[in-house]
């Protein structure tokens, strides 16, 4: 047979199908699922549908912590090691080995910021820019969509 | 109507084609139950923004066939494997399970030999091997390209017209043994 004339012949058997009917289980489960989901607290839920107002707190929360472990990280490592010395302790040796790699690791990175940081934040604002563009077009077009739908109808 | 109830009339609106779209593309009916489970469940946390929307049934969809690629991916080595293989033995598919062998619910108004027919090709179809039926369900319900099918199952486009081409020719097969006919023909 023709490749084009199974293609045709395949096209109408398939499209002439009737839509297989979901089983009646499926409503319950998905009622049930969403009554658990509902019924959880909205910390416990997926971080992306919290309020927006705690995604960006725990989001400026997340970042704070990141940056000031890497400006008073090495600051506390020595502390600690200093006051792991001064008690004799017998992990001290471990500790301060530790210590100089969590260093090496916080140099490399304050490098890199001091390089790359200033261009971040020009990317910041563009990201920033170009999402408000995008909420704002987003919310344009679903009002204009249901203006359509409405007149429709 | 309450949210709970107007959710609740948004799954009973969509339900068939959301399930029947997962159906299709994983062959299995406890999977596509499943996928069908999660789609609700994300539509439930953008209901605001769904319901009454006519964008609503593209969304789910889209949603659903996501979903059903990221559960077949998992089987992707096999899948290229088989699709690289292409032996005679693809039409045999993976042994059937009882509930497999049942036939699809049907439109009641139909004539009870076009019910059979239609039920017979269902399960034809929920026979293929996954890298056939995948984009057969793509090409000919999804109305997808070739190139967008290669695209999304991340394989060449001579790969996706022969796996298709393969998968007609098992439906043919698989119809011409229970004399059914496809468009007039035999």
């Amino acid at each position: 047979m023709d490749p084009v004339d199974l293609e045709g012949l395949t096209d109408r058997a398939l499209r002439s199908l009737p839509t297989p009917r979901a089983p009646r289980s499926l409503l319950p489960r998905v009622l049930a699922a969403v009554a658990a989901e509902a019924s959880r607290p909205w910390y416990a839920r997926a971080w992306l549908s919290w309020p927006l107002h705690w995604q960006l707190v725990s989001g400026a929360a997340t970042v704070s912590v990141v940056i000031t472990a890497m400006f008073i990280g090495p600051a506390m490592a020595a502390a600690m090691l200093e006051f792991a010395t001064s008690m004799s302790l017998p992990v001290s040796s471990y500790l301060a080995g530790t210590v100089r790699s969590l260093d090496a690791v916080w140099d490399a990175s304050r490098i890199v910021w001091r390089v790359v940081g200033p261009g971040l934040r020009y990317v910041a604002l563009f990201l920033l820019v170009m999402s408000a563009a995008c909420v704002a077009f987003g919310t344009a077009l679903d009002r204009v969509v249901a203006l359509g739908g409405a007149s429709e109808s | 109507m309450s949210d709970a109830e107007d959710f609740e009339a948004f799954v009973r609106a969509h339900q068939d084609m959301v399930y029947a779209t997962a159906l299709r593309l994983l062959g299995r009916p406890a999977d596509a139950e499943d996928v069908a489970q999660t789609v609700f469940l994300r539509a439930f946390r953008h209901h605001a923004s769904l319901a009454g929307n006519p964008a609503a049934p593209g969304w789910l969809k889209t949603v659903a066939t996501n979903l059903c690629l990221n559960h077949l991916t998992r089987y992707r080595a096999r899948w290229r494997l088989f699709s690289e293989i292409g032996s005679a033995s693809d039409t045999t598919g993976a042994p059937q399970s009882f509930e497999e062998t049942l036939p699809a619910p049907t439109v009641a108004d139909q004539p009870f030999e076009a019910q059979q027919q239609a039920a017979a090709l269902e399960a034809a179809i929920r026979r293929l091997p996954d890298h056939q039926r995948v984009p057969l369900v793509l090409f000919h319900f999804e109305q997808q390209s070739y190139q967008e099918i290669a695209s999304t199952l991340r394989i060449s486009v001579g790969k996706v017209k022969t796996d298709i081409h393969r998968g007609r020719e098992a439906l043919r097969n698989h119809m011409t043994g229970q004399r059914f006919e496809v468009g007039g023909q035999k």
